[in-house]
């Protein structure tokens, strides 16, 4: 039963779903996702999270962003690790943590490659807005069952944020069920 | 800046089916020892 949920959190709920289904069209469209899409939800979840507490989540999506454009390319994720590192240590909560680790494992599979930008900045505007890492495994395994499924189909790519609209919506769902 | 600028929205298959398989493992070991790994960080921090 769906209980402690206030018309303000359902309403907020329903706006993210909103975004991600836009984000959603966009990638099934032309697999790119417009940049105004994904930086201004970025901006506020990054406002959001200083307001609330939790600047170093901030200062590490930050840090990590400018570690991108670092010139010599084979020392990106090594600093970004240290980085990292760094975060994790100075912060108290498992929550900030394991926010830490998903921020930087976004950020860290676009830099080699393995994840489109789009999908890594909605991943860590969501982790940004929520604070809490463990949103990334719903995310993950529904990941998994389509990679396994385009695997099946013989096809090389999937649009990654269909896996994040729907993890997101079931880790709301078992956020609000709990 | 590059990141912020870039608006692939793509992720190989196998990478996907890695991750979760990694998540999965991952979260199963801490099922399975979580409880032993608290004990031995304890028992290390102990020592120092």
């Amino acid at each position: 039963m769906v209980h402690s949920m206030l018309p303000t959190q359902v309403i907020l709920g329903i706006l993210l779903l909103g975004w991600l289904g836009f984000c959603v069209i966009f990638d099934l469209r032309s697999r790119q996702v417009p940049t105004l899409l994904t930086i201004i939800p970025l901006v506020l979840a990054a406002a959001w999270r200083l307001f609330q507490g939790g600047w170093q989540l901030v200062l590490l999506t930050v840090v990590l962003t400018l570690l991108s454009d670092l010139p010599q390319a084979k020392w990106r994720i090594p600093f970004g690790c240290s980085v990292a590192i760094i975060g994790i240590s100075i912060t108290g909560s498992p929550d900030m943590v394991y926010a830490m680790l998903v921020i930087f494992a976004a950020w860290a599979l676009w830099e080699i490659g393995a994840t489109g930008g789009a999908d890594a900045k909605i991943i860590i505007a969501l982790v940004l807005l929520f604070a809490n890492g463990l949103l990334f495994i719903p995310i993950v395994l529904v990941g998994g069952v389509l990679g396994l499924a385009a695997l099946i189909a013989r096809r090389k790519t999937i649009p990654y944020t269909v896996a994040i609209t729907l993890g997101t919506a079931a880790w709301l769902w078992i956020v609000a069920v709990r | 800046m590059r990141f912020l600028k870039d608006q692939q929205a793509i992720e190989t298959a196998e990478v996907a089916v890695i991750m979760a398989v990694v998540v999965l493992v991952a979260y199963g070991a801490y099922q399975l020892l979580g409880a032993r790994i608290a004990e031995v960080v304890r028992d290390i921090a102990g020592r120092l």
